[in-house]
């Protein structure tokens, strides 16, 4: 009530000044050339208006009708008289002590002293305003912009990603269905044909294991396509630490994982792998998601609070230190303009990701002002920031010179004391190596001497380590809402507090602060988190979520086309304890999983519930080339393999980065591509070309593109060819020189299938009695749409 | 409407985009969406930028200031980064400036060539960014932002624009002998966008583009039967998938692979030129003697007449760096290590390359409808950098808050300047504009509202100059 008042008084304002024509163009500013009104717009006017005005009065929304953001809006408003501050109702109204006229509006804070002085100055020196330019208007699209001043309505309120998950109701008997039955009715008779056997286990090799089944699997199978068997093999798969290598890659995906900072230096995070290994075991020993959460964002908090440790579950506690590496994958700039700003920069960073890969919201949105579109608020973001304060920042304790030292980014596995008692001994025998120094005086021995104490200082503790955090001390940073974003204007100090929109949910006694953000994240009442999680699942297995939008359930993104389906599905992930294997099991003995991709549904409704054609992605490409080939190594968990790079891809990367790529041994590179470097300044050549993800921001779903670029790596990139000519021979090991069986040989490896009639013609042509031409074979069917597709 | 309301819809696009570099499957799917982008009426079709990597010195180059010439030695707080003064000691620029032309512009004889055609360029001398470090800064000129994961100003032309031939890729980079620039690849990256936007490097020589050609023991037409080969079953599978177009496009995808392997070669083939022109760019000066890192206007003068090349072809966005390798050292524009010896390296090396380059897009009535952009990730400071010089005078540091950029040809009011440093040139005061002022002034010339020119990402419809107002300078327009 009390800002429609003041603007119903600014109104009436205006339209008196305006009425005196007050904005005489003669009046307007000094010399334009005059360096000094140019200098003091700049330094002191543009920010203030910025900071303190623009927020309302830009566009052509503006509140009152008075835009700021240009000298034509204020000359149309008439609220400056230049020359004279005295009958400018702008001057005015930021110098009232009445709060209903006083601008800003409280709450905001009025303008200081200084503020209120230059806008007089400005304005007594006749108001220059060098903004030459009338924004022009962008039309709104898309979903309706929120009011200006935050509150959560109604409307908010009802939305349906923030309701509690509304269960389906069954009539008995369908209420004894198995949940694979139920999913099936949910989705309802799509009038789809089922699939062959044998794209039904091409599909489910793919889908999860991201390599394809042998023939002789299709072949048992076809035989045998009972549901008894299918479950099995459905088992075995999930038993398999394939499982977990294709699924962990997702999960990476996710949260943006990179084994090195970025920026000038691109420099290495230490362990980064071991994070890397730590996913992909979990999903391949069905972690409980809740659990999972938890261990990312504070296993160490968790761990102390169940008393784990060096000497109590070593193990288990080990594994939630290495995932708190979490907080460590984003960009880090060692050489920032602005350590501070940096910080922010990489608090949003972590708060972007922890949103769209835990929460499936924009959160990062509201980080200088109020979510535009979503009940969050600009306090909302530094409320839920506020709980990760006391995480000692990246690049806060710098060591080394030219600010390009890390923080404590590293924890080693051992306890306290050991760790301490190392530390201890070190520099105990430092100490004496400096007495040493001092009582010596033969310059060879000095020298010997320094040598010795230069090892000692930059001997590396023998124990294990892992990328992680810190807590900086017992209690947590202050934090702030910031002006806009800007942490040199801080506003009202906040606490650790979940969003207003979301159920505020009990969290045990904890005093961690994390731990308590992990918990609500991790709850059952959280509306968010099993929602999310599970339409990401369906979205791997049938190619379209049941939320398209898999990383925005706010308004922006796109509503359920099945809510009750994801309702339904998120309740078993829930109710079996969190086991992400539950989901794929009930998902993939479901009918609806069984279903042939063609020809698709004529609704666009229903797309979610067909299992769509999908071309295979990067890591799936190069491992299943792999697996035909029969190069495959058993590289399966350690330090991140380098492949070799071609003169040309070196020629064209930054010294710095070719420095830093230790090629490794030709024996280890044929390992699955999840274990392979991901360095942000130089990816795999061969992984960036299939669309790998773009590793800096969440990539929830990869987009496919198909370019000349990816035609050309798959004809011509040297190890294809090397891969073509594996495939040959073993193809000739296995069914000698008939050109007839080795065709057929060559089908069974790359298609599962024996080749057509016509096919076998077409190609016996081909080949001849050419051996080249037999290597130029297996190469074409390494890049046909057959093999890189998955129906 | 947004790329991501189209998420379900297969027929139009799924996950899928494209066939050539330029994707016209995206294309038409982003119609919507670039259309916003597309407001102003333009001649303009392409884009040179000559990026100086290292960070030119504008107070050596084009910003003359007479005061600085007076008052060298002298000594004076000089902000060396953000918020850290130091005291040091004015250094007068060891060249020597004249004006030019009908404008008068004022550049030094660094430039003696580029000097004749001053009237083409329009100067913007009170540029403005927000790093003082190589790896932000490159990343805030290229990207708009001195965070890491932005798509790079070519992405964001090639996605607002399409490209106009579809047998090329529609953003080409074109790297110093002497190495990629500091960051690498995310320079540029198409960020969030789809990688069909990403630029293609391309280098002199027969295999201008990465895997162009099969091995030697392959020649083309063994490798056109393999594609024939391919092509039918490839067509086999996509018959009985007639709703998924993207396996049609993938067919497309090799035959434009094939093609390339003519085209890109074609395209650098410099032979097809007259005598007279490779004189004209420097391509035959032999590599000078006096400095192990010097390279002459050789391969500067080289890939600018392949950007004319490029540009014939109807390629949308051509990058070339002069500078190589890592920053600190005389191998870029970094002029930490002697400014007067820096500058002896790589002036000659893009002078008479850049003029020519000028004068031959005029003579083939090209210069209207290309954008010719120059310019460094930032400046360099009046004051002698001496810590790197062993305490002797000579090296400049890095200046992110007044620097130079020029423009030249399409839309472009040559003969101006615009802007202005103070008077030892050290920081903008008159005039002075943000770097995303020059990205808006770049899209606007080319014919896109850097307002409207949007992309969905992350719940924000993300723009190249970001959130914080940005206005193009219509002063240097014509």
């Amino acid at each position: 009530m009390r800002l429609e008042k003041t603007h119903c008084v600014l109104r009436l304002f205006m339209t008196v000044l305006c009425a005196l024509g007050c904005s005489d163009q003669t009046l307007l500013g000094q010399d334009p050339a005059d360096p000094k009104a140019i200098a003091f717009f700049e330094s002191k006017i543009r920010p203030l208006l910025e900071k303190h005005c623009l927020e309302c009065h830009q566009g052509k929304d503006s509140k009152a009708d008075l835009d700021l953001s240009h000298p034509k809006g204020w000359q149309a408003a008439g609220v400056i008289k230049p020359g004279d501050p005295k009958n400018s109702l702008l001057f005015t109204v930021v110098t009232s002590q009445d709060p209903d006229v006083r601008m800003p509006p409280p709450p905001k804070d009025p303008l200081s002293k200084a503020q209120q002085s230059s806008i007089l100055e400005w304005i007594s020196q006749g108001a220059y305003d060098p903004r030459s330019q009338v924004p022009e208007s962008t039309e709104s699209i898309g979903p309706k912009k929120r009011n200006r001043i935050f509150e959560i309505t109604d409307e908010d309120r009802a939305y349906w990603a923030f309701q509690p998950l509304n269960l389906p109701t069954w009539d008995s008997p369908l209420g004894e269905l198995s949940p694979s039955k139920k999913i099936d009715l949910l989705v309802g008779d799509l009038n789809l044909q089922t699939a062959s056997p044998r794209e039904r286990l091409r599909r489910l090799y793919l889908d999860l294991w991201g390599l394809p089944p042998t023939y002789e699997q299709v072949q048992a199978f076809e035989q045998d396509p009972a549901i008894e068997r299918w479950n099995e093999i459905v088992e075995e798969l999930l038993g398999s630490l394939h499982y977990g290598e294709r699924w962990g890659r997702y999960w990476l995906d996710w949260v943006r994982f990179a084994e090195t900072n970025g920026y000038e230096r691109d420099g290495l995070k230490p362990h980064a792998w071991k994070y890397r290994d730590y996913v992909i075991d979990a999903f391949a020993k069905d972690k409980p998601y809740d659990q999972f959460i938890i261990e990312q964002l504070a296993g160490d908090q968790w761990a102390e609070s169940q008393g784990y440790g060096p000497s109590n579950e070593p193990e288990l506690w080990r594994q939630a230190v290495i995932a708190t590496g979490f907080y460590r994958l984003h960009v880090w700039d060692d050489e920032p303009d602005d350590t501070l700003a940096a910080e922010f920069d990489d608090a949003d960073d972590v708060m972007v990701t922890i949103g769209s890969a835990f929460l499936g919201l924009t959160i990062g949105c509201a980080r200088c002002h109020d979510h535009k579109f979503d009940p969050i608020s600009q306090h909302d973001y530094y409320s839920l920031l506020s709980f990760m304060r006391g995480i000692d920042p990246y690049g806060l304790s710098k060591k080394g010179g030219g600010g390009r030292g890390t923080g404590k980014i590293q924890r080693y596995l051992v306890s306290d004391q050991e760790s301490a008692s190392w530390e201890a001994d070190r520099q105990t025998k430092i100490a004496q190596k400096q007495k040493e120094l001092e009582s010596s005086s033969d310059p060879a021995a000095r020298l010997a001497i320094e040598g010795d104490i230069k090892t000692l200082r930059d001997s590396v503790p023998p124990f294990e380590a892992a990328l992680s955090v810190w807590e900086i001390g017992p209690e947590p940073k202050a934090t702030f809402v910031l002006n806009r974003g800007d942490p040199n204007s801080p506003k009202e100090q906040v606490h650790p507090k979940t969003p207003e929109i979301l159920p505020e949910l009990p969290v045990g006694e904890s005093k961690s602060h994390r731990l308590k953000l992990a918990q609500w994240i991790a709850s059952e009442k959280n509306p968010m988190t099993a929602r999310v999680l599970v339409n990401r699942i369906w979205q791997r297995h049938f190619g379209i979520g049941i939320v398209p939008s898999i990383d925005d359930f706010g308004t922006t993104g796109q509503k359920p086309s099945n809510l009750k389906l994801l309702d339904f599905l998120a309740n078993e992930l829930i109710a079996s304890g969190w086991s992400i294997k539950h989901v794929h099991r009930i998902i993939l003995s479901s009918d609806s999983y069984s279903k042939s991709s063609r020809p698709a549904v004529s609704s666009e409704a229903s797309l979610y519930g067909q299992p769509q054609l999908r071309r295979l992605d990067a890591e799936s490409i190069r491992d299943s080339i792999l697996k035909i080939s029969g190069r495959l190594s058993n590289q399966r968990s350690g330090p991140s393999i380098y492949p070799s790079l071609t003169q040309e891809v070196k020629d064209a990367a930054n010294p710095v980065s070719v420095s830093m790529w230790h090629e490794s041994p030709k024996d280890q590179q044929d390992c699955r591509s999840v274990y392979l470097i991901v360095k942000r300044s130089l990816k795999v050549p061969f992984l960036e070309t299939l669309d790998f993800a773009n590793s800096t921001s969440p990539t929830p779903v990869r987009t496919v593109t198909t370019t000349a670029p990816q035609a050309l790596l798959l004809l011509n990139d040297p190890w294809m060819h090397e891969q073509a000519e594996h495939l040959s021979k073993r193809v000739f090991d296995r069914v000698g020189m008939d050109r007839s069986r080795q065709i057929e040989a060559l089908w069974q490896a790359v298609y599962q299938r024996m080749p057509t009639d016509r096919e076998m013609r077409s190609v016996l042509e081909y080949v001849g009695s050419n051996q080249d031409r037999f290597v130029s074979l297996c190469r074409a069917l390494l890049n046909s749409s057959e093999f890189i597709y998955m129906d | 409407m947004r790329a991501e309301d189209h998420r379900l819809d297969r027929r139009r696009f799924c996950t899928s985009s494209g066939a050539g570099f330029g994707s016209l499957a995206l294309l038409s799917m982003l119609r919507d969406q670039r259309l916003q982008g597309a407001t102003h009426p333009t001649k303009a079709k392409s884009v040179i930028f000559l990026f100086m990597f290292g960070g030119p010195s504008q107070v050596d180059l084009f910003d003359y200031k007479p005061e600085l010439q007076k008052r060298d030695g002298q000594t004076t707080q000089n902000e060396f980064r953000r918020g850290t003064k130091t005291q040091a000691v004015l250094q007068a620029s060891r060249r020597t400036f004249a004006q030019h032309g009908e404008s008068g512009l004022w550049c030094s004889d660094a430039f003696p060539n580029i000097s004749k055609h001053m009237d083409k360029l329009a100067l913007v001398k009170s540029l403005t960014s927000d790093s003082f470090a190589h790896g932000s800064a490159l990343l805030q000129i290229n990207c708009g932002r001195i965070i890491q994961g932005h798509p790079s100003l070519g992405s964001w032309i090639t996605y607002g624009l399409g490209s106009e031939n579809q047998n090329l890729p529609g953003y080409v980079v074109m790297l110093d002998p002497r190495g990629g620039p500091t960051s690498g690849a995310p320079n540029w990256s198409s960020g969030y966008m789809p990688a069909a936007y990403q630029g293609t490097l391309m280098r002199p020589g027969s295999q201008p583009i990465l895997n162009l050609k099969p091995p030697s023991n392959i020649d083309s037409p063994a490798q056109r039967s393999e594609i024939d080969l391919l092509n039918e079953l490839n067509r086999n599978y996509a018959h009985k998938r007639a709703d998924y177009s993207e396996l049609d496009a993938r067919i497309a995808s090799y035959e434009l692979a094939f093609q390339l392997q003519m085209a890109a070669p074609e395209a650098m083939d410099l032979s097809q030129e007259t005598a007279e022109t490779i004189e004209m760019y420097g391509i035959n000066e032999p590599k000078p003697q006096w400095h192990p890192l010097a390279l002459g206007p050789s391969t500067f003068g080289r890939q600018c007449l392949i950007a004319r090349r490029l540009v014939e072809r109807g390629v949308r966005f051509i990058q070339i760096y002069s500078g190589g390798g890592n920053a600190g050292g005389q191998n870029t524009w970094d002029g930490h290590h002697g400014i007067e010896e820096n500058l002896s390296l790589h002036c000659p090396e893009v002078d008479r390359p850049i003029a020519a380059l000028l004068t031959d897009l005029q003579q083939r009535g090209l210069l209207e409808s290309t954008l010719i952009v120059w310019g460094g990730e930032f400046g360099r400071m009046p004051v002698s950098e001496t810590f790197n010089t062993g305490g002797k005078p000579g090296g400049r540091d890095h200046n992110p808050k007044g620097f130079t950029y020029w423009l030249a040809g399409a839309g472009v009011k040559g003969g101006t300047s615009y802007g202005q440093t103070d008077e030892l040139g050290e920081a903008a005061v008159e005039n002075p504009r943000h770097l995303r002022d020059l990205h808006a002034t770049i899209l606007q010339l080319m014919g896109l509202d850097h307002r409207r020119l949007t992309y969905f990402h992350g719940g924000l419809d993300e723009k190249l100059t970001g959130v914080l107002d940005a206005s193009a300078i219509h002063e240097i327009m014509a």
